[in-house]
């Protein structure tokens, strides 16, 4: 039972939680419009995710500045292509700049000069909102700053397969689709390749992602296209996984996880491998306040807030260790899903805002201390 | 050398030095004023009280407590609702006394006994106090006229009990650090967990102490706090957490825990009183005061590190 409970952990919590959502809202949960809304409404808890998980891989990391970041990233934004009227392109270079610039200054701080990452973000947390209100409020009043580019828009916030609301759309099924049978033959493939055999276990799982993967791609048909940022958050889900498991910088991630004293006597370069990770998730997160600016079409001072919460629990109930070593970018994405509903499910019942910030305090501490106990043994 | 020497040691005398002068000249000397200077106290009452506690938590490893400024948001909320139904101000004082020890039992508890991370408990926690804050203060700003609350915690006129509180909250933490053989154990869990533990230190019960203590000065902080403005709003303390981490650090205690010396905070804590006396007095908006505390906080630490320049537990 425990052997299970370890194994399948994520999964048993995130169908218990589906059926629980699905009887308290009566099955309106699983209309198309509320399934796009998940992936639309929460596609920057997945790329954070993502982000948070590569940067947990190694011990006592974590970035609590992600929100705030966010916030900063669409008030530049909001600079550069409103106030000072810079296209698109140029706009995007200098963000991802921004959020390099970053990911380094962090990383130096924290794998460089050993300030604990809690200390370095946590100012990080404080300055990035100081800073991204004060410069809304420098160039609006209202609050906001309107008058983002239309191809900036587009590519971060529009519909590719676009179809009308009315009908059926079958291009964004066969993307899905598409995506579902790419995704199970990389298993096949990293399975072969690490010598192991194709079990049953694998098999309903392949085959349950293929079913997911299809209803939602039915989904999006129904409500008009496939989200861009959808789009944007496979890609990050893609390129991580592949980058983590595949590439020889992912494999000293892992081993610096696993424990940081073999890998720096093995030859990793474990301040680098650190500093590159706060560098990655710096890149997510500046993903993110692209998506976010986008889809809220101007900056707002709002933009953000909690998001470090969401991740952080996306991460706890995924499974992902605080302490270390390696992570399953999948079950990362699983956890995402996970609060995506609880958000979703608790908006539509009509849950206070003051509610929702308690049960994912709850989550948080009730998953970290269940991976503790099933952990028991390692780390006492 | 002989200057690299003398900063090492009197570097937070000479920060606080400066700083003072230039938020001094800045402000054409009205940081100077007796009444900037009473100000200066009486608003920064908090600073002193988190600071205590705080650092007798960081001196346990390094743990910290982020939600402290939620939990003085909440404590205050519900003191307030209760003398709003007619509560006596000593029951509501009591109450509160309670809450703040039971947060910090169930900080310590998790902590201590699960070995759960102190960044991720008190940050989950920080978002369930401050959503139940909200629930029970409804969006409303609550007031209180009660005449024992307004007395004990007020800034009236008559014997200053709030100034008994801080001296009380501080000389705590000086008699835990300097002279109680619990002061020795946490000094020695924090420099080395491992052979702490294996000398037969009781970490669990180090570090529910160091919880709860820090409970009990939230709750002080809180009264102090709520008496000084007589008013709870949503949104009370959002940035008090992060004010007592500031002090402690710039008071040169190391972020791993297990160094650092109760006289340094408090002038780390005096420090970071003039910092936001010298913005409010300049007229920066809190969010400018944000970006600048945030930067003060790696400084301090980075400034730590950079003068003693000596090998970190982490790796």
């Amino acid at each position: 039972m425990k052997k299970f409970l370890k194994l399948y952990s994520t999964e048993v919590v995130f169908a218990f939680v589906s059926l629980l959502f699905i009887i308290l809202t009566g099955t309106e949960i699983l209309r198309p419009m509320n399934i796009t809304a998940i992936f639309l409404q929460n596609s920057y808890i997945f790329i954070l995710a993502t982000g948070m998980a590569i940067c947990m891989t190694s011990k006592e990391n974590i970035d609590i500045s992600i929100g705030s970041f966010v916030c900063f990233i669409c008030a530049m934004g909001g600079v550069f292509m409103a106030v000072t009227k810079l296209s698109t392109p140029v706009s995007i270079i200098l963000l991802f700049i921004l959020g390099i610039l970053w990911g380094l200054l962090s990383g130096y701080l924290i794998a460089y000069l050993k300030i604990p990452a809690w200390v370095t973000t946590l100012s990080g947390y404080l300055a990035f909102r100081g800073l991204g209100v004060a410069l809304i409020n420098t160039f609006s009043s209202t609050g906001s700053i309107v008058g983002i580019n239309e191809s900036f828009l587009k590519l971060f916030s529009g519909k590719i397969f676009a179809s009308n609301i009315d009908s059926f759309g079958p291009g964004s099924l066969m993307f899905c689709l598409i995506l579902a049978i790419l995704g199970i033959l990389y298993k096949f493939y990293s399975l072969r390749k690490e010598g192991s055999r194709i079990n049953r276990s694998v098999m309903i799982g392949c085959i349950l992602a293929f079913i997911v993967m299809s209803l939602i791609g039915v989904s999006f048909g129904l409500t008009g296209g496939v989200p861009v940022s959808f789009v944007w958050m496979f890609i990050v889900v893609a390129i991580t996984a592949i980058w983590i498991e595949r590439s020889a910088e992912g494999r000293r991630l892992i081993m610096l996880g696993a424990n940081p004293e073999n890998a720096r006597i093995a030859g990793v370069n474990v301040r680098k491998a650190m500093l590159m990770t706060y560098v990655f998730m710096a890149v997510c997160a500046t993903l993110t306040g692209c998506i976010v600016l986008a889809r809220f079409h101007a900056s707002s001072s709002y933009a953000g807030v909690n998001f470090e919460m969401d991740t952080i629990a996306a991460c706890a109930v995924g499974g992902v260790s605080l302490y270390g070593g390696k992570q399953k970018i999948f079950k990362a994405i699983l956890g995402a899903a996970l609060i995506g509903i609880i958000n979703l499910g608790l908006s539509l019942i009509g849950v206070d805002m003051n509610w929702q910030w308690i049960i994912k305090g709850i989550i948080i501490v009730i998953s970290v201390s269940f991976d503790m106990y099933l952990k028991k043994d390692r780390y006492e | 050398m002989k200057i690299r020497e003398f900063l090492r040691n009197n570097y937070l005398f000479v920060a606080f030095v400066l700083i003072t002068i230039l938020f001094g000249v800045l402000s054409e000397g009205k940081l100077f004023y007796a009444g900037n200077i009473l100000n200066l106290f009486q608003q920064n009452m908090y600073v002193f009280i988190l600071a205590s506690g705080m650092f007798i938590c960081i001196l346990t490893g390094g743990n910290t407590d982020l939600s402290c400024g939620s939990a003085v948001c909440l404590i205050g909320a519900i003191a307030f609702r209760m003398m709003e139904n007619g509560t006596d101000g000593a029951v509501a004082i009591l109450v509160m006394l309670m809450i703040g020890i039971i947060i910090g039992a169930i900080h310590g508890y998790l902590i201590g006994r699960f070995r759960l991370p102190s960044i991720i408990v008190t940050l989950a926690s920080m978002s369930i106090i401050r959503g139940i804050a909200n629930l029970i203060l409804g969006g409303y700003t609550l007031s209180v006229d009660d005449e024992i609350y307004l007395k004990l915690f007020g800034i009236s006129k008559g014997f200053p009990f709030y100034f008994v509180f801080v001296l009380l909250s501080v000389m705590a933490a000086v008699y835990i650090s300097e002279f109680a053989p619990l002061g020795k154990h946490i000094y020695a869990l924090g420099g080395n967990r491992h052979s702490a533990r294996t000398s037969g230190i009781n970490e669990i019960k180090i570090i529910m102490f160091a919880y709860i203590f820090m409970g009990i000065l939230t709750a002080i902080a809180a009264g102090v706090v709520t008496g000084r403005m007589g008013i709870v709003g949503p949104g009370l303390g959002e940035t008090y957490a992060m004010d007592a981490i500031a002090a402690c650090f710039i008071g040169g205690v190391s972020v791993s825990g297990g160094k650092g010396k109760i006289s340094g905070v408090i002038m780390g804590a005096l420090l970071m009183g003039v910092i936001n006396q010298g913005m409010s007095i300049q007229g920066l908006s809190v969010n400018y005061q944000n970006v600048i505390k945030g930067i003060i906080l790696v400084l301090a630490v980075l400034s730590g590190y950079l003068l003693n320049r000596e090998g970190d537990k982490r790796l």
